[in-house]
């Protein structure tokens, strides 16, 4: 088993909202969420969702499959630095290698992740596709 | 504070072992050490460097386990996980009970057995180091190690062939270690004829995963003038740890190296590092210091990886950390059976898959 409903339920912030952590001390955002500043580590924090809307800095094609994502080799994996300043790594999806560019810019989309094959639970995350 | 020694190394070579589980190579090690110490002594601590022993023998508790295996009875016992780092982490401990005079002599073991799955079930487990979202989403370190390859490639201004200089000097050491996994010579043709992972890094860009067991003794002066005739004095460790960035400098790594080599007042030549990818490699000479940032590979230290390193002698997982400890250790006594230099003093940076928690040690022989 490798999702259990709790898990996704109390990740939704992260995997379907694109939710950060907004640091009042500092200005800098945490992704994944979390209650303290990663990089200040203070705990004046507030979740803040993010715009979705950014350029891919860097991207990579990936033919190395893990379980239960075997249907979407290739997959694209792109550093994608967000309007709000922060730098991301995720899937690209909705576009083939050629046609991908440094500077592309690129939206967030909810797609399917993979399904766990012993309880049939889907799991969706946020990916992003060119504009 | 008590100084703190080596007074033994046993490896087995890296390799599928479809023959022998955690046990097994465990127990290759244990009687190695014990056949050619100059006097057995019974550890009064056991520390296990595993990474995956869950995942692939579904074992937990391992301190305990192999504790009794050997038949190390009424001892303490451990089991460290950092992820790949775990054998670092293992050394840092080790070190800090004999330092501080809690333990006298403690058994280090790393063992790990990667072999016995399909790779996309191991992939599966690697991936577990990466941040909730990156996993969830599907993504593996190879693809995180090829984004920041991209990086190196656009900001320093070089190609792919610069990345195969690593790999054709790891394949090079290895050739003379009877421990290494891969002990075949490569050229740039076979780099460019290998597969490509994630663009644009290659097979031949990866550390090479199999199975292999390391156990080191680890002890205070008196009981390493009674087990060896030469045992090397471990100077210092250093640890530091980050979250994980996509930036071309490794924080843990310049801290670590710069805070341990401080003791020393000089940089050892005879050193093993974790490279886990080439860019990796390159990360690591560069952030430590042991070369200049944008062209390490240009110029790779002699004294760098005499083992093969992860390329080729192999990447036993949370075992990688206790060989590199080993063969720094055979290196200043004179016992390396590959390639070897000479040397006072030598060093090993173990790190995660990444680089984001790093583990320096210097080694002197006095
Ligand atoms: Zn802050």
């Amino acid at each position: 088993m490798r999702l259990t409903p709790p898990i996704l339920w109390r990740s939704k912030g992260s995997f379907y909202q694109l939710v950060a952590s907004k640091c009042e001390e500092c200005g800098k955002f945490t992704f994944p969420v979390q209650s303290v500043c990663m990089h200040c580590g203070s705990s004046k924090v507030i979740q803040e969702k993010l715009s979705g809307r950014g350029k891919v800095v860097s991207f990579t094609v990936n033919y190395q499959h893990r379980t239960g994502f075997e249907k979407e080799m290739p997959q694209i994996i792109g550093l994608i630095e967000l309007e709000e300043g922060i730098t991301i790594t995720a899937p690209i999806v909705e576009v083939s290698p050629d046609e991908l560019k440094e500077g592309t810019e690129v939206t967030a989309c909810l797609r399917r992740a993979r399904a766990d094959s012993t309880n049939g639970l889907i799991q969706y995350i946020f990916k992003f596709r060119p504009v | 504070m008590s100084k703190v020694y080596i007074a033994g190394a046993s490896m087995t070579k890296v390799d599928r072992h479809y023959d022998m589980g955690i046990n097994e190579l465990y127990l290759e090690t244990f009687q190695g050490l014990r056949n050619t110490v100059k006097e057995w002594i019974k550890p009064d601590t056991l520390i296990v460097a595993n990474t995956y022993g869950e995942a692939v023998e579904n074992s937990l508790a391992l301190g305990e386990k192999l504790a009794s295996t050997s038949s190390l009875q009424g001892i303490r016992t451990f089991r460290v996980e950092n992820g790949d780092a775990s054998g670092g982490a293992a050394i840092d401990l080790a070190f800090t009970l004999v330092k501080s005079g809690v333990s006298k002599t403690v058994l280090v073991s790393g063992v790990e057995k990667t072999s016995d799955y399909p790779s996309k079930y191991m992939t599966e487990f690697y991936s577990k180091t990466l941040n909730k979202y990156e996993f969830y989403s599907g993504i593996n370190p190879a693809s995180i190690a090829a984004l920041m390859m991209n990086m190196y490639m656009k900001k320093y201004g070089k190609d792919s062939s610069y990345f195969a200089k690593w790999p054709i000097r790891m394949h090079s050491n290895a050739v003379e270690n009877p421990y290494a996994y891969l002990k075949f010579k490569i050229d740039e043709n076979t780099y460019y004829n290998s597969q490509v992972i994630s663009s644009p890094l290659r097979l031949f860009d990866s550390g090479a995963r199999a199975d292999g067991a390391a156990s080191v003794i680890v002890t205070d002066e008196e009981n390493a003038r009674k087990i060896s005739d030469s045992p090397i004095e471990i100077l210092g460790v250093s640890t530091s740890s980050y979250c994980y960035q996509p930036e071309l400098t490794l924080p843990a790594v310049k801290d670590s190296f710069s805070n341990v080599t401080n003791k020393l007042g000089g940089v050892p030549k005879i050193i093993e590092i974790h490279d886990s990818y080439s860019i990796l490699a390159a990360l690591v000479l560069e952030s430590s210091g042991l070369s200049k940032y944008g062209s390490s590979l240009d110029d790779i230290p002699d004294g760098v990886n005499l083992s093969g390193g992860l390329k080729a002698r192999g990447y036993p997982g949370g075992a990688t950390g206790i060989y590199q400890l080993g063969e720094i250790y055979m290196q200043l006594a004179g016992t390396f059976p590959g390639k070897r230099e000479t040397g006072e003093s030598g060093a090993i940076i173990s790190t995660g898959e990444l680089g984001s928690s790093a583990y320096s040690v210097v080694l002197v022989r006095k």
